[in-house]
């Protein structure tokens, strides 16, 4: 923590040093500066300065924390759309061609760390396409103000990462539903509900594929946290304008507060997905409700 | 710690001659042993009551009390066998749970012969010489013993553990003795339970409690798992084993034919207590309960429609949540006989003819009908 | 009586087996579960033994060799007697395009390198203290240099590299869990063995750290490590942070196999033996979990496998001169050098084949775990 030349390499005196020292509380030990952060963070809503930047914190953040956001919102979409009906298929056509195919897709996902896939995915559009695949905007965009092109040259670029970030949920999402599904199918209501003659999908969807849905809801929000902590790192190797990056240059440039601010509003970023999810969860399933309202909090 | 076990009072020691019988009942009912019911019982239970807090909410916070016993008292003489009927969730195995120590009762005392020794508000390392004493036979042999263990090691963990036989080889003579009691030869003691059907598995499980020679077997839901003919050769094992050894049985079942076969007196539970108390043959012919004479009539007969008016009473609702009783009888909601008095005040138990307890404001209500529901019950 | 009575017993060799040969049956039956077995057992192999496995010095440069291609090995060799079985490979020949500032390489059918079994390399302390020489596979002069997974940046032989990654790589998941589970056995046993407040404390704990996304904190945390820390400090020092989060998931599990098996009626029926608390715990309670145990920690290893990968991967983990396989990986950083040299990925194939296998693995101990359902 010795800020003793500026970045441009320009020397500055020892008592400027000393001035810019007291500017950031570095005058004082480790804790102080933390509780002070804490303090003025609560009391003024001041969550420091960047060292590196120059700029107050907040300033840098919210744009970040807003992609980070958005990004892993597409994700879940994305493992939704994909592993919901993939896993119901491979649990109905069981050992049948696409099963096996879901299933290896699904080891795949489950193998290949998020960074690795990145880096896969990064070379073989550079080798085989010949682009960089890096980025969520066009260089036209990086600094453009928001505009529906805007928009749109993020929406031609968010899939990449959407995919590399989705592709482990996607994998157990698969895992968890298929066995789900399998066990509810034998179930004896579903054998009674064949045997009186309902129509095939119609006893599927309307019961087993509901029960088999709700172990996957309730684990809603153990899959946002891990996308939300995943995308930092495939962010990092894909170049990303999310928190990430900033968070990874914070931390070797030893810019604290930033780092801070940025480590705790991606935490509260999560615990407010699981309390999302959870509400979810309650108003999704009449057991849970029922204790709510029994005693409840 | 001072061991209170009395040996001039266990096992064979005092094995009671076999009268015949003073009072000849049915054929088909148990032969009582000879009980003296003038000596000081062998467990005695004065009102006990076991509650359990409900704890809900973020901090877990008590938010209400489940009242699974409430001022139970009864007697339970050596040398008997007591029966405990009632519904599932009446509080039959909270009590058995309770007597032993498994669950520690909120008020009340137990107190266990041969020096009414006080087995409430003790500890587990108190109540330790007092378990070799009173012994456990559980419900469901699949989860009762240990699947990890070698059959020998079940039953000579208890003899392991305890201070009487210290050699292996002490300990290997007791395993085969009680083998031996339950049928089963030298062969079987190095197998696992999964090797056994389910009948086999109960005898295991009745060797285990055997073991440290006890005096008094609490059976909760002994047979209940078990095929209908397994259960008639476990119940005679037991008999026959009873009048072996002495044993005392506090017999807890659902099953109320289960129950004449084997009990002496029989208690009727209803929601945490007991509402009426007599023995087989008063409460199974002159009841006078409404809810064991709901009871009675659900037993299923060998000969459907042999009565040509159908005497069963369908009981409406459940029993009452433990967590939120009525305010008068527990029963009133059910009962077909209620009045107002029944709604309002809670009846507590009385005699109402030598030894016949009864819980009920309206003792006389209950028709009894003296169908032969006995011959029904034993075949 | 007993005579008829054990007409149905089953009567096979099963019935005199306990726990572990039963689980040992019904695991040999998932035959992914074996797999994965073989293949995790493999892989801890490759870590024991890798000073003799790698056929170079792991840090051995050679500016000449740079992103050298892999090698293929040729079986045999025409010499002037006739065609002998001689396994070599063909050293390169190299030239520099001064233009793009990048080397081609030519196999050279003139420089002809014998590779043979147990031949004498660099000499090398076995884990540190033991003197040896011999290594399994390589070049049979000792200053002769072979590429079968090509080279890196500084020429240094990727096979012998990713070889001794696994080491560090392996060990590191092992250490990490054993870690997280020493915490996770104390807190989760206790949460489970007092109930109560102690239980709603952890429990709400628990929650909160799991809701805290992993990958941010550990970043966070591996950042703060100085830069020059020997590298063993840092090695504990990664495993003590992947544990500080990884924690929460074995306490989970251990709390709640310790609050289903303790209304189990076979612990009740220990207790009133007289078991004293201890010896219900460990002779009652214990063996029927230690194998869903087994089983947690096997499928937690590739997390803790693939977190050290990712943090050394960013260059916040282990660091040079160590080798680990997110070490590795650092070179295959930037889009150029994979570009140029794709084999820079074998780590990562390493890192991938390792967590199927270890999963595989853990899905069929997890199945066999309890060989008494069904």
């Amino acid at each position: 923590m010795v800020l003793e030349a500026s970045l441009d390499g320009d020397y500055i005196t020892a008592a400027e040093a000393e001035g810019l020292r007291k500017i950031y509380g570095l005058d004082k030990s480790v804790l102080a500066q933390y509780f002070d952060w804490i303090w003025r963070m609560v009391v003024h809503g001041d969550l420091g300065r960047s060292f590196s930047y120059e700029l107050p914190v907040e300033e840098l953040i919210w744009d970040r924390l807003g992609m980070t956001t958005l990004l892993s919102l597409c994700s879940m979409v994305f493992i939704w759309t994909v592993a919901i009906p993939v896993g119901i298929f491979s649990a109905v056509r069981k050992y049948s061609l696409g099963d096996y195919v879901a299933n290896f897709l699904g080891f795949i996902g489950l193998a290949v760390p998020n960074f690795l896939l990145a880096l896969v995915l990064m070379y073989v559009s550079f080798r085989y396409f010949g682009q960089n695949v890096g980025g969520l905007f066009s260089s036209d965009y990086v600094n453009a103000p928001w505009s529906f092109a805007r928009v749109g040259d993020l929406m031609a670029h968010i899939w990449i990462p959407m995919i590399v970030l989705g592709t482990a949920g996607t994998a157990s999402v698969i895992r968890t539903i298929r066995a789900n599904l399998l066990d509810e199918l034998h179930r004896p209501y579903v054998v009674t509900a064949r045997a009186k003659g309902m129509p095939k999908h119609w006893v599927l969807t309307k019961y087993p594929v509901r029960h088999a849905l709700n172990p996957f809801v309730s684990s809603l929000n153990e899959l946002f946290v891990q996308i939300v902590s995943g995308s930092t790192i495939v962010s990092i190797v894909l170049g990303l304008q999310t928190a990430g990056p900033l968070l990874f240059d914070a931390l070797r440039q030893e810019d604290m507060y930033l780092a801070a601010a940025l480590i705790m509003f991606l935490s509260f970023l999560t615990v407010i997905g699981t309390l999302f999810s959870d509400i979810l969860l309650a108003w999704l399933d009449p057991r849970i409700r029922r204790q709510f309202n029994n005693g409840g909090l | 710690m001072q061991s209170v076990r009395c040996h001039g009072f266990g096992a064979q020691a005092d094995l009671v001659p076999l009268h015949a019988s003073t009072s000849q009942v049915d054929d088909c009912l148990h032969a009582p042993n000879p009980v003296d019911r003038t000596a000081a019982p062998i467990l005695e239970l004065q009102n006990v009551s076991k509650h359990f807090p409900i704890r809900s909410g973020f901090f877990n916070r008590q938010t209400g009390t489940v009242r699974s016993l409430n001022d139970v008292s009864l007697n339970i003489w050596r040398g008997e066998t007591l029966g405990l009927v009632g519904e599932s969730g009446c509080g039959k195995s909270t009590l058995g749970q309770t007597i032993i120590g498994l669950h520690k009762a909120t008020t009340g005392k137990v107190l266990f012969r041969p020096i009414r020794s006080q087995l409430t508000g003790k500890t587990d390392s108190q109540l330790r010489p007092y378990w070799a004493d009173i012994r456990m036979v559980f419900q469901d042999p699949n989860s009762s013993l240990n699947p990890r263990m070698a059959v020998y090691d079940i039953i000579a963990e208890v003899l392991r553990v305890g201070q009487d036989l210290k050699s292996r080889k002490d300990i290997e003579g007791r395993v085969l003795e009680v083998l031996d009691k339950i049928g089963f030869s030298k062969e079987f003691l190095k197998r696992y339970p999964h090797a056994f059907s389910g009948g086999q598995r109960q005898r295991i499980g009745i060797a285990r409690a055997l073991a440290p020679y006890p005096k008094v077997i609490i059976a909760d839901e002994a047979v209940s798992a078990l095929d209908v003919s397994v259960q008639a050769q476990i119940l005679n094992l037991l008999k026959d084993l009873q009048e072996e050894l002495n044993l005392t049985y506090l017999f807890i079942s659902h099953d109320l034919s289960v129950v004449a076969h084997i009990s002496d007196r029989v208690a009727v539970m209803y929601a945490g207590r007991i509402v009426e108390l007599a023995d087989t043959e008063t409460i199974f012919n002159a009841s006078r309960h409404p809810y064991t004479e709901a009871l009675m009539s659900a037993i299923l007969e060998p000969v459907p429609n042999a009565h040509a008016d159908d005497t069963r009473i369908r009981l409406e609702g459940n029993v009452p949540d433990p967590a939120n009783l009525p305010k008068g009888c527990p029963f009133a909601p059910r009962c077909r006989y209620a009045t107002s008095i029944c709604e309002s005040s809670d009846p507590s138990l009385g005699e109402i003819s030598t030894d016949h307890l009864l819980a009920c404001h309206h003792p006389d209500v209950v028709q009894n009908t003296p169908v032969d529901q006995l011959e029904a019950m034993a075949g | 009586m007993s005579a008829t009575d054990f007409a149905g017993a089953p009567t096979s060799s099963r019935a005199y087996e306990g726990q572990w040969r039963l689980m040992w049956r019904r695991f040999r039956k998932h035959k992914l579960g074996m797999l994965g077995g073989i293949i995790t057992l493999l892989i801890y192999l490759i870590a024991v033994f890798v000073e003799f496995l790698a056929p170079h010095d792991p840090n051995d440069f050679s500016v000449r060799n740079t992103y050298a291609p892999p090698q293929s090995i040729h079986w045999l060799l025409e010499t002037k007697d006739g065609t002998v079985f001689q396994p070599h490979v063909l050293g390169y020949r190299s030239k520099i395009d001064y233009n793009s500032g990048r080397r081609t390489f030519v196999e050279d059918p003139r420089r002809v390198v014998k590779l043979g079994f147990f031949v004498k390399g660099k000499p090398y302390n076995l884990y540190g203290f033991i003197p040896a020489e011999r290594r399994l596979f390589g070049p049979v002069k000792k200053r002769d240099r072979m590429f079968l997974l090509g080279a890196d940046r500084l020429g240094r032989d990727v096979l012998s590299r990713t070889i001794h990654g696994t080491r560090v790589s392996m060990t590191i998941g092992l250490v990490g869990v054993a870690l997280s589970l020493v915490l996770g056995v104390l807190i989760g046993g206790l949460s489970g063995y007092f109930g109560g407040w102690v239980d709603t404390v952890t429990q709400r704990v628990v929650e909160f750290l799991q809701s805290l996304p992993s990958i941010p904190l550990w970043i966070g945390l591996a950042a703060a490590i100085p830069p020059d820390t020997p590298p063993l400090q840092t090695y504990l020092l990664i495993t003590v942070i992947l544990s500080i989060i990884g924690w929460t998931g074995l306490a989970r599990v251990v709390r709640g196999k310790f609050i289903s098996l303790k209304s189990e009626d076979f612990v009740k029926a220990a207790r009133l033996d007289g078991c004293s608390v201890p010896r219900v715990l460990v002779g009652h309670m214990v063996p029927s979990f230690i194998s869903h145990i087994i089983a947690v920690v096997t499928l937690a290893i590739p997390g803790m496998i693939v977190a050290e990968t990712s943090l050394s991967f960013l260059g916040i983990g282990l660091r040079q001169p160590v080798v680990s396989w997110g070490v590795l990986l650092q070179e295959a950083q930037n889009i150029r050098s994979i570009a140029d040299a794709p084999w820079l990925f074998w780590p990562g194939v390493m890192v991938v084949i390792a967590v199927l296998g270890l999963n595989f693995f853990g899905d069929g101990l997890r199945d066999a775990a309890d060989p008494y359902s069904k």
